[in-house]
C-alpha cells in the first residue's frame, strides 16, 4: 500500500471515528440538559487524561506490533511507591523523579525482554504486570495497611490538582503536550517511520538496518515513564495512595487505540485516530452517567461501541 | 422469638470471651477473606488470627478470596483438603457460600459466615448491625445539613455496589430512609456504582456533580467511595465545611478505617461521618468457629449473632474517641491527632 493510499484510509477512519462521535454527543446532548456544558467537556477530558497520556505512547507501540499490559500495574506501583516515600519525608519533586526513574525502568525492562530476548510481547509483559502489582501491595504492606493514606504531608494533593491559571488542571495541559509531542514523534521523527517499518515488516526492517530491540526499548520506555507519572498524578488528585489504582486500565488503553483504528498487528494508525477512540468511549461512559444508567448497561455499551466502531471500519475499508 | 436467640448466643458467646481464661486447644481453623486489598478485611484477618492464638491457641490459615466468587470457592475447597477443624467465609456471593457451606458440611466441617448472609438460611452467621448505624448516619447528615442550611432541602447521591442486594437493606436504603426521616423533602437524585474503589467513584462523582450540582449529602457504601467522593468534590472547589458546619455536602462512609477518620476529625472537610466493626466481627467468627467445634453451637442452624457497627462522626465523637477505636479495630499505631495535623495544609 502506497503512502497516499494510506493516509486516504486513515483519513476515512477518521471519518467514521468523528461521525460516531457526533451522534453519540448528538444523543446524549438531546437526552441530558448537562451533557453540552464546557464544564462537562473539561469533567470528560480530565477523567480520560492518564488514558489518553498513556495511550499517546502505547499507540505507538502498537504501531510496531507490540503491546503493554503492565500498563496498570506500572501506574499503581508509582502511585503507591510515590504515597511511601513522600510519607517518609522525601521531597515531592524527588519522589516524583523517582517514581518516573523506576517506572522507565519497569519499560526498560520490557523493551529488552521483547526486543533483545523475543520473548512474546503478552507474557513478557503479563509478567511485569504481576509482578509490579505485587510489588505495590508490598509496599503498602511495608507502610503496615492495605493502602497509604495516614501520615501524607499536606501538600500531597497539591500537584494533581493545580489548575494552571487558576482554570486549566495540570493534567490537561501534561495531555495536550504528551498528544504534542507523540504526534510530531509519529509523523515528524525518525523514531515514528521506524515504528511503521517495523510494524510493517519486523523482519525487513532488521535486514535494512532498523536497530529494533533499541526502538523497542524506547518506545516500552515511554509507555512505562507516562504510566507511572500518571499514577503519580492520579494518586495526587485522589489524595491517598491505593495499590489497586489502574487495574483494568491497560485494557481501557488498547480499546481506545483499537478503537482509533490503530491494527494490532501494527504497521497502520494515528494518535489523532487514538484520541476519537478514548472520547468516544469517555464520551459514552459520562453522558450514561449523567443519565443515571446502571454500570452493567454501561459495560455492555462500551463492548458494543468497541464491536459496531470497529465493524463500521472495516466494511467502509472493504467498499472504499 | 428469633431476637431472643440472638441475644442468648451474644450472652454465650461474651460469657465466652469475658471469661478471659485462655482455653488452650491445638485447632486449626480457617478464614477465608473477601478481599485483602481492603483495610477492612485485612483488620479482620489479622484480628481472628491474633485472637485464635491468644484466646484459644489456635492455628488460623487465612486465605484471600481476591474478590472473585470462583476464588472463595477454591480457598474453602483448599481449607476442606487441609482438614481444617472449622471455615469462616466472607462472600457477597450468596448462592455460592450456600454451595460452600455444603461442601464443607458434607466433610464434617462447620462454617460461619459474615455479613452477607448465605442462599438459604442454614449455619451460623455473624451480623454487624449495620441497618441501624446506616440509618442513625442519615438521620445525622441530614441534621447537620438542614441545621447549616435551613432553606435548602437534603439532596442525596449514593455511591454503591451495583445495588447488590444485602447492601442495600444493610446500608444504602437504610442511610437514605435515616435522610427522609429528619427530612421528608429530600430526594435521591442518582445512585452509581463506585464499585467500591477511590479512583472511579471519583470519576463518577464528577459526572453526578456535573447532572445534579444540587447534590448535598454523599453516601459510599464503603471508606474508599466516600474518599473517591471527597476527591471530586475539592476539585471542584467542593469538600469544604467551616468548623464542621456544612457548606458544600455532607459526605458518609462505611468501615471506620484511618484515611476515613483523618478527614471526619478535620473541621473543615466534608467527610464526616462512618460506622464500622472489626474487632467485635472478628472475636464473634472465632468463638462461634470453637463453639461449633466444642458442640456448644449448633453448626446446622440458623444464628445470628449480632454485633455493634459503631457510628463515628465529628459532632458527637472525640478525636481520643477515633483514635480507640482505631488501634481496636485497625490496628492503628499513629497518632491520629498528628496525622490529621500533618495532613492539613501548611
Amino acid at each position: 500500500m502506497d503512502v497516499s493510499s494510506r493516509s486516504l484510509q486513515i483519513d476515512r477512519q477518521k471519518v467514521v471515528l468523528i461521525s460516531i462521535l457526533a451522534v453519540i454527543v448528538a444523543a446524549m446532548s438531546f437526552l441530558s440538559p448537562k451533557f453540552l456544558q464546557i464544564s462537562n467537556f473539561q469533567n470528560i477530558l480530565l477523567q480520560l487524561a492518564p488514558l489518553i497520556i498513556i495511550a499517546s505512547a502505547a499507540n505507538l507501540l502498537m504501531i510496531t506490533g507490540n503491546f503493554d499490559l503492565s500498563i496498570g500495574s506500572v501506574l499503581a506501583f508509582c502511585a503507591i511507591l510515590h504515597a511511601f516515600l513522600t510519607k517518609q519525608g522525601v521531597p515531592i519533586g524527588l519522589s516524583i523523579a523517582l517514581c518516573c526513574v523506576m517506572a522507565a525502568l519497569w519499560g526498560i525492562s520490557n523493551g529488552i525482554m521483547v526486543g533483545i530476548l523475543n520473548v512474546n510481547p503478552v507474557i513478557a509483559t503479563m509478567g511485569t504486570m504481576y509482578a509490579a502489582r505485587g510489588f505495590a501491595y508490598l509496599i503498602a504492606r511495608w507502610d503496615g495497611g492495605a493502602n497509604i493514606s495516614a501520615g501524607l504531608p499536606g501538600n500531597f494533593s497539591d500537584f494533581g490538582r493545580t489548575n494552571l491559571f487558576g482554570v486549566l488542571p495540570i493534567i490537561l495541559v501534561f495531555m495536550v503536550i504528551a498528544v504534542g509531542v507523540f504526534t510530531f514523534i509519529e509523523r515528524k521523527t525518525v523514531l515514528g517511520r521506524y515504528g511503521f517499518a517495523i510494524g510493517g515488516n519486523r523482519r525487513a526492517s532488521v535486514l535494512s538496518g532498523i536497530n529494533v530491540a533499541g526502538v523497542l526499548i524506547v518506545l516500552y520506555a515511554l509507555v512505562g515513564l507516562l504510566a507511572g507519572f500518571c499514577g503519580v498524578i492520579q494518586v495526587s488528585r485522589v489524595g491517598s495512595g491505593f495499590p489497586n489504582i489502574g487495574e483494568g486500565m491497560e485494557f481501557d488503553v488498547v480499546v481506545a487505540i483499537v478503537l482509533g483504528g490503530t491494527s494490532m498487528l501494527g504497521g497502520s494508525g494515528s494518535t489523532v485516530g487514538m484520541i476519537l477512540g478514548a472520547l468516544i468511549v469517555g464520551t459514552a461512559a459520562n453522558g450514561l452517567n449523567l443519565l443515571n444508567v446502571p454500570y452493567f448497561y454501561q459495560t455492555i455499551t462500551k463492548g458494543l461501541l468497541l464491536i459496531v466502531s470497529v465493524f463500521a471500519d472495516q466494511t467502509i475499508r472493504r467498499r472504499g | 422469638m428469633k431476637k431472643l436467640t440472638s441475644l442468648l448466643l451474644i450472652a454465650c458467646l461474651a460469657a465466652m470471651a469475658l471469661s478471659a481464661q485462655p482455653i488452650k486447644t491445638n485447632y486449626t481453623v480457617g478464614h477465608v477473606v473477601y478481599t485483602l486489598q481492603h483495610q477492612y478485611h485485612q483488620a479482620v484477618a489479622k484480628e481472628i488470627v491474633d485472637y485464635g492464638k491468644k484466646m484459644y491457641g489456635a492455628k488460623v490459615i487465612v486465605l484471600d478470596g481476591k474478590a472473585d466468587s470462583g476464588e472463595i470457592l477454591k480457598a474453602v475447597e483448599t481449607l476442606i483438603a487441609q482438614k481444617v477443624k472449622a471455615i469462616s467465609v466472607h462472600s457477597p456471593d450468596q448462592a455460592m457460600t450456600l454451595a460452600a457451606i455444603k461442601m464443607a458440611r458434607a466433610k464434617g466441617i462447620p462454617v460461619v459466615t459474615t455479613l452477607v448472609w448465605p442462599a438459604e438460611k442454614i449455619a451460623p452467621h455473624v451480623q454487624p448491625m449495620e441497618t441501624s448505624s446506616s440509618f442513625l448516619m442519615g438521620q445525622r447528615a441530614a441534621q447537620a445539613w438542614l441545621a447549616a442550611n435551613p432553606g435548602k432541602p437534603s439532596r442525596v447521591a449514593i455511591l454503591d455496589f451495583g445495588k447488590f442486594p444485602p447492601v442495600e437493606v444493610l446500608r444504602t436504603t437504610p442511610f437514605w430512609e435515616g435522610v427522609k426521616a429528619v427530612d421528608p423533602n429530600a430526594v435521591l437524585v442518582t445512585q452509581l456504582n463506585g464499585q467500591g474503589d477511590t479512583t472511579k467513584s471519583m470519576e463518577i462523582t464528577l459526572d453526578i456533580l456535573q447532572a445534579h450540582p444540587e447534590v448535598n449529602i454523599i453516601f459510599g457504601a464503603n471508606d474508599e467511595m466516600a474518599l473517591g467522593a471527597l476527591a471530586a468534590c475539592e476539585q471542584v472547589g467542593r469538600g469544604k465545611m467551616d468548623n464542621g458546619k456544612p457548606l458544600t455536602e455532607v459526605i458518609a462512609g462505611l468501615d471506620g478505617n484511618a484515611s476515613a477518620m483523618i478527614k471526619i476529625f478535620d473541621p473543615n472537610c466534608s467527610f464526616k461521618l462512618t460506622h464500622g466493626a472489626v474487632r467485635d466481627v472478628a472475636r464473634a467468627e472465632m468463638d462461634t468457629m470453637i463453639g461449633m467445634i466444642n458442640g456448644k453451637i449448633d453448626p446446622n442452624k440458623w444464628f445470628e449473632i449480632q454485633v455493634l457497627s459503631k457510628v463515628t462522626d465529628y459532632w458527637h465523637n472525640t478525636v481520643d474517641e477515633a483514635q480507640v477505636f482505631l488501634q481496636e479495630n485497625f490496628l492503628y499505631k499513629g497518632n491520629l491527632k498528628d496525622d490529621i495535623a500533618k495532613a492539613k495544609k501548611k
